[in-house]
């Protein structure tokens, strides 16, 4: 997967320097800040009672925007976000879960097309792809704590009251065999507002995918995946 | 650490050697051949098996090792069968969890076993004894003693005995824990007096210099009563260590190490009486936590032999989606739903904890009615 992504982006470099000779380049900086909403993905089917949550996050993006065709575009930059997730427990266990807030810097890359505009309002979407590199994590949750429990003097069957213990820990990304970096895939669309000649209002809404797992492949080990919706607004200036 | 919900829940506690509720969680529903059966075994293993960090087994080699070996099974064959309980026996023997083990319910194999804990400990040459007529010579006229029918361990009756020694130090002493719903039952043959005795002693007793409490030979069992007895000496939650479970399939997908909290029962606060412990190899499972949560008290001292080493606690599987489960038709696999580091920063799991005064017993003082440990005890209070 990591070498598609390599090829992948090798073609958009490729097919951006072949546009450059017909049009006039345009380029555009800015910042984009927003929200983003992470799942993972993983088979949980043999966790008896456990399910798979998302969690929200943030992003902040320095973006960068070359015009390589009149109605195409090219989009990169550099950013923080957020790709934060949850796993918690249904059922009489409710109550049980774990956060996992992982914080990544991650390098886009799209080719979006013109797809609407007006006076004022131009509309883009496209495939994209991404780099990401894993930079923290903490995990907060809470557990039952079987040596935190309560007998229950009302009924004499063995019944425990069992007490949810809280936790947070941050993890060290270099053991336990994390995947640090990251790859994958994008499908993005970019309303931008121009607010004078120079200056845009942009409105970006992006779903990724990694295509590599968060760890490295073990035995017995089922592989997790993330899956974000991006939801940013910013401000491009024209240079 | 902050208390944020209560739930109740049904937990058992096992002892070393009782069985409790089993789950399938194989790979297999019903594995047809050894192939099967050994994929089934191997991943539940790795899934829920709780000191992959501390083994020196690496489990992946295992896989890659004994894969081939099974393949190479007959299901159907009787002498492949039993050829395959060495492979298990070869594969678990080093295995640290002292509650590990492995019997079988494939009628051909139902009187196989391992449990290499337990046979370790046998192949020293380490009696097993039970203590309690010698030391009942050693009590003032007077004592409590009872039996309760309704919950025994290996078809021994849970009994309970609690008297005075030299009139200020209170002796406690029961075969196995399940005082807590013996207490509460209304059975005839329940122990509460033998409790109602050690604890208003404990609370209304002036002149005690101290308590000794016997959980020699004494193999474990409920959860509950580990409030229900320490807790009678704090006033306060008491950390006594830390534990953690498993939170994902991976062999090191831990929880961070979360305290451990005794709940007080008690009226008052006994920490500044002193307290000693008679542990012994056969101290195993609660008898340990009881060890633990007795020695991180001020005032404490355990004597004896090193205990068992079995320090988890045995749950069903889906409580924490680890520790035992079964083959379907072929095996129920035992082992520790969480695993337990003491106070000081170390898990005692497979080797035990090993007393303040190390005191061995002989067969020959024994038959002669002295029981140096608990003269070692008596003498701790002088």
């Amino acid at each position: 997967m990591r070498r598609t992504s390599i090829y992948f982006i090798i073609a958009l470099i490729v097919y951006s320097f072949c546009c450059t000779e017909l049009f006039a380049q345009k380029l555009l900086i800015g910042i984009q800040t927003g929200i983003t909403y992470n799942k993972m993905n993983t088979d949980l089917t043999d966790r008896t009672l456990e399910r798979n949550g998302g969690l929200p996050g943030f992003w902040i993006h320095i973006p960068c925007q070359i015009s390589i065709k009149k109605n195409v575009i090219v989009e990169t930059g550099i950013g923080l976000m957020n790709k934060n997730h949850q796993v918690y427990r249904i059922g009489k266990y409710f109550g049980a879960y774990e956060n996992t807030i992982n914080q990544f810097t991650q390098i886009p890359i799209s080719l979006k097309a013109l797809l609407w505009q007006n006076k004022k309002f131009s509309l883009f979407a496209g495939p994209g792809i991404y780099s990401a590199f894993w930079l923290t994590s903490i995990r907060k949750g809470q557990i039952f704590n079987l040596y935190n429990s309560e007998a229950n003097p009302s009924n004499s069957q063995s019944e425990l009251l069992l007490s949810l213990s809280k936790y947070e820990e941050k993890r060290n990304l270099n053991e336990q065999g994390f995947n640090r970096f990251e790859f994958g895939g994008s499908i993005a669309s970019s309303l931008k507002y121009l607010l004078s000649q120079e200056n845009y209002l942009v409105v970006d809404l992006n779903l990724a995918r990694s295509f590599s797992a968060m760890e490295k492949p073990s035995l017995g080990k089922k592989q997790e995946y993330n899956t974000t919706f991006v939801f940013s607004i910013g401000f491009l200036k024209s240079l | 650490m902050a208390l944020t919900r209560k739930m109740l829940l049904l937990i058992i506690l096992t002892g070393i050697q009782s069985c409790s509720k089993k789950e399938t969680v194989a790979l297999y529903n019903q594995p047809k051949d050894f192939n099967e059966i050994f994929e089934s075994f191997w991943f539940a293993m790795n899934k829920n098996y709780m000191f992959w960090d501390r083994e020196k087994l690496n489990w992946n080699d295992v896989y890659t090792k004994f894969k081939p070996k099974f393949n190479s099974l007959d299901i159907t064959s009787s002498s492949d069968l039993k050829r395959s309980v060495g492979y298990f026996r070869t594969i678990t023997d080093s295995l640290l969890d002292g509650h590990f083990s492995i019997t079988f319910t494939q009628p051909v194999l139902k009187d196989s076993i391992i449990y290499p804990a337990y046979f370790k400990i046998k192949s020293k040459n380490i009696p097993q004894i039970s203590y309690i007529k010698i030391d009942t010579a050693y009590l003032d006229k007077g004592f409590k003693f009872a039996a309760d029918n309704n919950y025994s361990f290996n078809g021994v009756p849970m009994f309970a005995t609690c008297g005075t020694i030299n009139g200020n130090i209170l002796f406690f002493q029961c075969s196995s824990f399940n005082l807590f719903k013996s207490y509460n039952s209304k059975s005839a043959s329940s122990v509460k007096p033998v409790l109602d005795y050690f604890f208003s002693q404990l609370e209304n007793s002036v002149d005690l210099k101290g308590v000794i409490i016997d959980v020699r030979n004494n193999q474990g069992g409920d959860l509950n009563d580990l409030n229900f007895i320490v807790g009678r000496f704090i006033d306060r939650p008491l950390n006594f260590g830390f534990t953690r479970y498993k939170t994902g399939n991976g062999q090191f997908d831990y929880s961070p190490w979360i305290k451990s909290y005794i709940n007080p029962t008690g009226n008052k606060s006994l920490t500044n009486l002193t307290k000693v412990v008679l542990s012994d190899r056969y101290s195993a499972s609660m008898s340990e936590m009881v060890v633990f949560a007795i020695r991180s008290l001020p005032e404490s001292f355990v004597v004896g032999d090193t205990t068992w080493g079995a320090t988890g606690a045995v749950l069903a599987q889906e409580v924490y989606n680890a520790g035992q489960f079964n083959i379907e038709g072929f095996m129920d696999v035992k082992e520790s739903s969480n695993s337990f580091k003491y106070i000081n920063n170390e898990c005692y799991e497979g080797k035990g904890f090993p007393p303040d005064y190390k005191i061995i017993s002989s067969i020959s003082d024994l038959s002669l009615g002295i029981d140096k440990q608990l003269e070692k005890a008596i003498s701790l209070f002088k």
